[in-house]
């Protein structure tokens, strides 16, 4: 005996519909093939075994991936060219698929819906007018439907006319129906994204990376600052040079001043007077991280002393101890340069844009013919405004001649 | 089969990006590759570790290579029937060049 059954949200919660095919196994009904663009899953009969399921998505795999068939832990039942289906007979087995293609797929769904939705609020709140109509029109369409039609005086003959009568009715259902499926859509990725994060190895915890015998506890951190061990040093936008921090760190371990704790936000260094030592630093910029990166880079000997509070657009200050030669982050000129590159970008991107607006609002202010140049009232707002363009235009400036000072250092090697 | 553009953007390929997919003849993590690397060509390269998550990253979204594990934040890296092409046609392009490398190398000995 054959089986299909129709499962049409089962990739918002694919772990779900794995448990699923598990236990429709366990009942006796092997997987045979999931029909992808219909929905369908079609089993055939078999003897009950325990037996998991893993559906995997990636784009262009073309198969199932010859490595996870041998050693005949996984058995293939199905592929098409971008998902494909495995079981195995094993509870932990060495090495299953990751779930990143499903949790990159979803996130992009949750994002439009997301977007969508916040366009349906909006326009809902816009116009209470028309969520009260709609309302009405669901009472009204909650039963009463044949008596309404009965009591018409005119019954709908033509095509037309019956068209137009029930999309009257119709009409609020549908609308109420893709809202109802967009929240589900929105809330259920919600929840399910969160576990195949978590699936796919990342946590936010990344207490993992710290290097927690160099660095001091908060504790230890404020008994030494009482006994005057500790020296604080505070920089004001350092960011945006990070060569020249870079340098300044290595001098100041050179001179035996080890850093053993950065401030939440970045600003702050702490340094216990120690030994020299020679130390390579290096700030890193990245535009999203994930634990792998935080790993990598720690096996590689690096140790981490800041990173930003938010995953995207971070910057890491990573220190690595050496002896003669002086390891490097980025190992060749290709890499050092794109990474150079892509911080110099974001930053400058983001600044000049506001740079333009408060010169054009500075323009305004000065020639409005509304506005008395010589006002003194004026005055205040034109130079806060002026020292704030001049600060972000100088952090643009800043970034970029990085990225220049970075190429130059390739010249000259 | 790999695209026109991929293709283009690869080969010829940096000495790194080579070794690199040179290295997952079998599924490696990024440490692993960055080890294997340095003992393949006796420390004549040591990748930097900001490279290596770079280079894999940017293989990953163009699908030369996958994901063969990641249960304990330890990314496990396989190459992709795709990866598979492009490094055969890398190992064609420099096979070529050691045979030239070979016959042209006497006359610059002195």
């Amino acid at each position: 005996m054959n089986k299909t059954v129709f499962r049409p949200f089962w990739s918002y919660d694919v772990v779900k519909t794995e448990e699923w095919l598990s236990q429709m196994h366990a009942d006796g009904y092997a997987l045979l093939r999931i029909h992808f663009a219909a929905r369908l899953f079609y089993f055939e009969q078999t003897v009950p075994a325990a037996v998991f399921y893993r559906i995997v998505l990636e784009k262009k795999s073309n198969g199932v991936p010859s490595i996870y068939l041998e050693n005949n832990i996984y058995a293939a039942v199905c592929s098409t060219s971008n998902y494909y289906v495995i079981r195995t007979e094993e509870t932990e087995p060495e090495a299953a698929p990751s779930y990143n293609g499903f949790l990159s797929r979803n996130k992009k769904i949750k994002f439009v819906v997301g977007i969508i939705l916040l366009f349906v609020v909006m326009l809902l709140g816009m116009n209470l007018m028309i969520l009260i109509t709609l309302a009405g029109a669901l009472l009204f369409s909650g039963g009463t439907e044949t008596v309404f039609f009965s009591d018409l005086a005119h019954t709908p003959q033509t095509p037309i006319e019956v068209f137009n009568a029930v999309m009257t009715f119709a009409f609020p259902v549908i609308v109420l129906l893709t809202i109802t499926w967009l929240c589900y859509t929105y809330f259920k990725l919600r929840i399910t994204n969160r576990q195949l994060e978590k699936l796919c190895g990342d946590t936010l915890d990344l207490s993992f990376t710290l290097p927690k015998d160099t660095l001091l506890s908060h504790a230890e951190m404020k008994k030494m600052s009482k006994n005057n061990k500790v020296i604080k040093k505070s920089k004001i936008a350092w960011i945006y040079a990070p060569d020249k921090v870079e340098i300044w760190l290595e001098k100041m371990e050179g001179r035996g001043y080890h850093l053993v704790r950065m401030s939440k936000l970045g600003n702050s260094f702490y340094f216990i007077s120690s030994e020299p030592r020679k130390m390579k630093f290096h700030v890193d910029y990245q535009n999203s991280t994930d634990p792998s990166y935080y790993n990598l880079n720690k096996e590689s000997g690096w140790k981490l002393f800041f990173t930003s509070i938010s995953r995207t657009q971070s910057n890491n200050v990573w220190g690595n101890e050496y002896t003669d030669e002086p390891p490097m982050f980025y190992s060749d000129k290709e890499s050092t340069l794109k990474h150079a590159r892509r911080f110099a970008l974001t930053y400058s991107l983001s600044f000049l844009p506001l740079c333009a607006m408060y010169i054009f609002a500075m323009g305004k202010f000065y020639f409005a013919d509304f506005f008395m140049p010589q006002n003194p009232i004026f005055i205040g707002p034109f130079i806060i405004y002026a020292v704030v363009c001049i600060e972000l235009g100088s952090f643009a400036v800043r970034t970029i001649l990085y990225y220049f000072r970075v190429k130059k250092s390739f010249a000259e090697k | 089969m790999i695209s026109e553009k991929v293709r283009k953007a690869y080969i010829p390929m940096s000495e790194t990006a080579y070794y690199i997919l040179l290295s997952l003849s079998e599924p490696r993590h990024g440490y692993g590759i960055i080890k294997f690397v340095e003992e393949l060509t006796e420390n004549r390269i040591i990748l930097g570790s900001g490279t290596v998550y770079g280079t894999l990253a940017k293989m990953y979204k163009d699908k030369l290579i996958s994901i063969y594990d990641d249960k304990d934040r330890k990314t496990i890296y396989r190459i992709t029937g795709d990866g598979r092409q492009l490094i055969l046609l890398e190992i064609e392009r420099v096979k070529k060049v050691y045979v030239n490398t070979l016959t042209q190398e006497g006359y610059f000995h002195e």
